[in-house]
C-alpha cells in the first residue's frame, strides 16, 4: 500500500526525500525539481544562448536536456537548444546513444553523435585492451578528458555558447571533494557554473542538475518515462567510487548533509574566486590549439601516451 | 514489511539504489503486500569496501 503524498495529500507517493523525510507523489517530485532547476537556469542561461546538452543516454544528461527543453518552452530566456553525444566506441554505450537518439527525436531536439574514433583515432575499447595491467591510468581516465576533449571542440563548431552537463549534486560534491583532497584548489574555482575561461576557445559549463541528488533525478527519470539508460560504467574506477561511499555513509548518519557540505563548499568558493588569489595563464597546446597552461595539453599528452602504447599514429585534429 | 527494512536486509544502500514496486518508483517507507513486485534500479556504481 503506497502512503499519500505530503504534499498534495491525495496521489500516492512514489518517492521519499531524505533531509526532509518527506514522500511525494511523482508530479510533486517532478515539479519540486523543475522549480530548483528553473530557478538555477535563470541564472545561467541568457537569451540568445545556443545551449548544448552533453548527452550520454543516461538518466542525469536525459533528465537535464528534457527540463532544458521545457525551460525553452517556457520563454523565460529565448534561446537554442542542441545535444551532443560522443559515442566512446564500448557495449555499454550502445545503448545509452539509442536512448539519446529516442529522446533527442521525442523533443524535436538538434542532435550531432560524434565517434571518439573517428576524432581521436582511437577508442575506449581499444584503450582498454592496449593499456598494460597495473597502469598508472584507468581507461576511464582517458575517456574522461579525451570525451571532454571532443565535447568542447565539437560545442564551439556548432556555435554553442554554453555547454550543459548532466552532473547532479552528487558528482558536484565529490568532484569537490576530491579536488580539495588533491588540494587542486584552481580546480575547484574553474568547475564553477558557467564560469568563463579566459580562452573563448573554451565554452563555458552549466550543470541544471547542481541541486538534485542522484536519487532524485533517477526517481524524476523513472516517472516522466524518460528513454534513458540507467547504470553506471562498468569500466568505472578511482577515487570517485570511495569518496561516494564515504558521503552515503555520512548521509544516512546526518541526513542532509550533502547539500549543507555543497553549500559551504560554493561558499568558499566563491570567496576564494572573488579574491582573484587564483588566476591561471593559458596558451596555445602546441599539437591541438586548444587552450592549456602547459605546452602540451592533458588530452595530447594522453594521445600520446596511448599512440605508445598502440604502435600507430593517433589523430591530432588541429 | 517496509521497503527500507527489507533494502537493509538485502544490503542495498539507499543512496545508491531506487525501489521500484508494480513498474512505478516506491518511496521507502512504504509497507508490502503479498504479491508485490519489487525491484531495485541500481543508479551508481557503490563497490563495498572500497
Amino acid at each position: 500500500m503506497r502512503p499519500a503524498c505530503d504534499r498534495c495529500g491525495s496521489r500516492e507517493a512514489i518517492h521519499t526525500i531524505h533531509r526532509t523525510n518527506e514522500n511525494l507523489c511523482g508530479e510533486c517530485l517532478v515539479q519540486d525539481v523543475r522549480r530548483r532547476v528553473f530557478s538555477l537556469l535563470d541564472r545561467l542561461v541568457e537569451d540568445g544562448d545556443r545551449v548544448a546538452v552533453a548527452l550520454s543516454g543516461g538518466k542525469d544528461s536525459s533528465l537535464a536536456l528534457y527540463l532544458l527543453a521545457e525551460y525553452q518552452r517556457a520563454e523565460r530566456r529565448k534561446f537554442d537548444l542542441m545535444a551532443i553525444t560522443v559515442d566512446e566506441g564500448t557495449a555499454y554505450r550502445r545503448s545509452g546513444i539509442e536512448a539519446a537518439r529516442e529522446l533527442t527525436r521525442r523533443l524535436g531536439v538538434e542532435h550531432v553523435v560524434v565517434g571518439m574514433r573517428d576524432i581521436h583515432g582511437i577508442d575506449v575499447a581499444e584503450i582498454r585492451a592496449i593499456l598494460p595491467r597495473r597502469w598508472r591510468r584507468s581507461a576511464c581516465t582517458y575517456c574522461g578528458v579525451l570525451r571532454r576533449w571532443a565535447i568542447n571542440r565539437v560545442a564551439r563548431e556548432e556555435g554553442a555558447t554554453k555547454v550543459a552537463t548532466g552532473h547532479n549534486l552528487d558528482d558536484v560534491l565529490q568532484t569537490h571533494l576530491m579536488n580539495l583532497a588533491r588540494g587542486d584548489v584552481p580546480a575547484m574555482v574553474r568547475s564553477g557554473q558557467g564560469v568563463r575561461s579566459p580562452s573563448p576557445l573554451m565554452v563555458p559549463r552549466i550543470r541544471p542538475l547542481a541541486g538534485v541528488r542522484e536519487r532524485e533525478v533517477a526517481a524524476a527519470a523513472l516517472y516522466l518515462g524518460l528513454p534513458a539508460h540507467f547504470g553506471k560504467c562498468p569500466l568505472t574506477t578511482g577515487m570517485r567510487v570511495g569518496v561516494r561511499r564515504s558521503i552515503d555513509e555520512l548521509e544516512l548518519a546526518i541526513p542532509g548533509i550533502k547539500e549543507d557540505l555543497l553549500s559551504g563548499l560554493w561558499d568558499l568558493i566563491g570567496e576564494v574566486r572573488t579574491s582573484g588569489a587564483i588566476g591561471v595563464e593559458l596558451r596555445s597546446c602546441r599539437l591541438c590549439g586548444e587552450p592549456t597552461t602547459g605546452e602540451i595539453c592533458k588530452t595530447c599528452q594522453m594521445k600520446l601516451e596511448l599512440q605508445e602504447l598502440a604502435h600507430r599514429p593517433l589523430l591530432f585534429p588541429r | 514489511m517496509r521497503i527500507s527494512e527489507l533494502m537493509r536486509e538485502l544490503g542495498y544502500h539507499p543512496e545508491a539504489h531506487v525501489p521500484v514496486v508494480n513498474g512505478s518508483p516506491a518511496p521507502e517507507r512504504m509497507y508490502l503486500s503479498d504479491g508485490d513486485d519489487v525491484r531495485f534500479v541500481r543508479i551508481t556504481v557503490h563497490h563495498p569496501g572500497v
